[in-house]
């Protein structure tokens, strides 16, 4: 695999009115070819900065950007061939859907013969070839999108960047949306770098997930992977929805302690705790359960229905952890519980630094 | 009660129409005057009777003349075309002038651009006019007094008023358009020309009728700056020689100016009606982006 989109040591402060907002500090992602990878993070994070550093759109402070194996800093956006779908689509009001996505190619003043093919075979394999001379004021929203996709992909760019091409559509369509990109992706095996805060699209969608936080990649690798192993207590928090439980607790001989309860140590950290060692101890609401043999005992405070399933919110010594329980039982507020815990699924995190503690001293 | 309601739906009705032909009237029968004047054969003013609104015969005289007299070597046609060339280059370096001036307000990060809004803003306050004096002494002494000064001293009346105007339409369009552009291979100059000028289209068709009319009738400046050289006159100054100094014994010749300015007429409006549907179908247009 060769690494594809290399962003190295990345820095960019924004500064408006004298107030200065620094949004990445020192970021690094190395992209392979051919990988979907999608950056998710909080907004305002700066995920659409980074989209436009990659583009040329912006120079970064600091750091450089490598595209196909070549450095590309003083590269002008024209001169990157890459393309883009923002998050608003940017069709020109003013042409036909068919000018819109020939557009690329006009600008290269390639022949009439071949703009027409090419624009016919994308519109064909995104199912809009009969859109073609319409106006894009009279598009719906899933429609606008596949236009701007068909767009990005006519110039025959190998690499694509996607602003949260999604976000603009209905649920119902962004669900069908979302399988047809992955399939577009699969069939093209071009690299795509998609940026998103909704992680259901993430995990869903990417090959790689890069989680940012705090100018920098906090987490990157497959989603799987970082969901069950996430890099650092916020990663896990973040990740997932109802999040993480981040509990305080003490490693005692062979077990920890949280409050006044034990829980056993996962099988892969017991060789790396100490004891008498302060953790944070990360469940998934997923891996506890409602049992009269549970370990852990509280009293519920709020019950969240979902429908399917429901996430009771237990308050255990004094904090609250959530749990999520399939919708079998009727739960009320204030009834006393105890949970059980799947303990090897726990992830335990350094108190101090809050990585995670199978990562060990490397700086990640 | 119904009835009562309908006597005052008509009531309003009655009113509104009487309002708007007033105005109507007041705005279209100087252009049937003129129109008239000029299809007369004597060279004064018609009479305001009724009975004259209606001629019983046009005469062509006032065109023929307008168009075979020779004066100091100049021709009507000739100063039509030197007007036409005017207005029209007063109206393209407006229209650049203005949209670049916008645009650099609008997305460039350039130093005090706050305060030069504010600035560009105040200075469409002045009348354009209480410069002519002091612009004739500066381009004398540059050696300007010629077309290029003309055009130097008629652009900015225009442009600056329509680059603030540019400056507001040009916020408006999300720029996400000029990156994309700028992705899919265009320069930035490339993208101003072939993106924002596009997208800013209403404002570019204003400032190009503010800039083609404001030049093209222009007499005051046109006047002071070229009255030496017959061949370099404008249509304006012309008309104002042909009419009044070709019998200059009588009074000025009204249906000669009223002919010259049926045709000047013709390429004004002819201006107005493509920029109308450019502006109306630029309109319907915006609606490309989903927000």
């Amino acid at each position: 695999m060769t690494v594809y989109v290399k962003l190295e040591n990345i820095w960019k402060t924004f500064e408006e009115k004298k107030r200065r907002t620094e949004v990445l500090k020192g970021l690094n992602l190395e992209v392979e070819k051919g990988e979907f990878v999608v950056i998710l993070g909080p907004s305002g994070e700066g995920k659409t900065t980074i989209l436009r550093i990659i583009a040329g759109l912006l120079k970064q402070d600091k750091g450089h950007v490598y595209l196909r194996g070549q450095l590309v800093d003083d590269l002008p956006p024209k001169d990157r061939n890459v393309a883009m779908v923002p998050q608003n689509y940017a069709l020109y009001p003013f042409m036909s859907v068919f000018d819109n996505i020939a557009f690329p190619l006009k600008v290269q003043h390639r022949p009439k013969e071949e703009i027409r093919q090419k624009v016919l075979e994308v519109a064909k394999m995104l199912r809009i070839d009969n859109l073609l001379d319409r106006k894009p004021s009279q598009l719906s929203g899933g429609q606008m999108q596949r236009v701007a996709i068909a767009r990005a992909l006519v110039k025959g760019a190998d690499i694509i960047l996607m602003d949260e091409p999604l976000s603009n559509l209905d649920a119902q369509v962004r669900v069908l949306a979302r399988e047809e990109l992955k399939e577009l992706h699969r069939e093209l095996e071009t690299t795509i770098i998609y940026v998103t805060h909704d992680q259901v699209e993430a995990l869903s969608l990417a090959t790689k997930i890069a989680v940012l936080h705090d100018g920098v990649i906090q987490a990157y690798g497959p989603p799987m992977e970082i969901y069950r192993r996430p890099t650092n207590a916020w990663v896990g928090s973040f990740l997932g929805n109802p999040p993480m439980n981040i509990i305080k607790g003490e490693v005692d001989s062979d077990s920890i302690i949280i409050g006044n309860f034990r829980l056993g140590i996962p099988k892969d950290y017991k060789d790396l705790v100490k004891n008498k060692e302060k953790v944070l101890v990360g469940i998934r609401p997923e891996d506890m359960e409602i049992s009269n043999n549970g370990v852990l005992e509280g009293t519920i405070e709020m019950v969240e229905d979902l429908g399917a399933y429901k996430i009771l919110h237990v308050k255990i010594g004094d904090t609250v952890v959530r749990v999520l329980e399939k919708s079998v039982y009727s739960r009320e507020r204030g009834e006393k519980v105890r949970i059980s815990v799947d303990v090897d699924k726990i992830v335990l995190f350094d108190a101090s630094t809050e990585k995670n503690l199978l990562l060990g001293d490397k700086k990640n | 009660m119904a009835v009562k309601h309908k006597i005052f739906k008509i009531l309003r009705l009655a009113i509104s129409y009487a309002v708007l032909i007033i105005m109507a009237f007041a705005s279209i029968f100087p252009l049937y005057y003129v129109f008239m004047t000029s299809f007369s054969n004597a060279p004064n003013l018609i009479s305001l009777a009724v009975s004259d609104l209606l001629p019983k015969h046009l005469y062509f005289i006032a065109y023929k003349e307008l168009f075979t007299t020779n004066l100091y070597g100049g021709t009507f046609l000739l100063w039509l075309r030197n007007s036409l060339i005017l207005a029209s280059a007063t109206a393209i370096i407006s229209v650049l002038l203005a949209l670049i001036t916008g645009y650099a307000l609008s997305r460039l990060d350039i130093p005090a651009k706050k305060i030069l809004a504010i600035f560009i803003y105040i200075v469409t306050f002045f009348p354009y006019t209480a410069t002519a004096v002091p612009l004739y002494l500066l381009f004398a002494k540059l050696h300007l007094l010629n077309y290029i000064g003309l055009i130097l001293a008629y652009t900015p009346g225009t442009s600056i008023f329509a680059a603030f105007i540019a400056k507001l339409a040009i916020d408006s369009i999300p720029s996400s358009y000029e990156e994309i552009a700028m992705i899919d291979g265009l320069s930035r100059f490339q993208v101003f020309l072939r993106i924002v000028m596009r997208l800013a289209l209403p404002v570019v068709a204003l400032t190009a009728i503010l800039g083609f009319s404001g030049a093209y009738l222009d007499f005051a400046l046109a006047y002071a700056f070229l009255l030496p050289n017959v061949k370099e006159w404008t249509a304006t100054i012309g008309l104002y020689y042909m009419a009044g100094l070709l019998n200059y014994a009588s009074a000025p010749a009204y249906n000669i100016f009223a002919a010259g300015s049926v045709i000047m007429g013709v390429p004004l409006m002819a201006l107005f009606i493509v920029s109308q549907k450019m502006m109306t179908r630029a309109y319907s247009n915006l609606a490309g982006v989903k927000q």
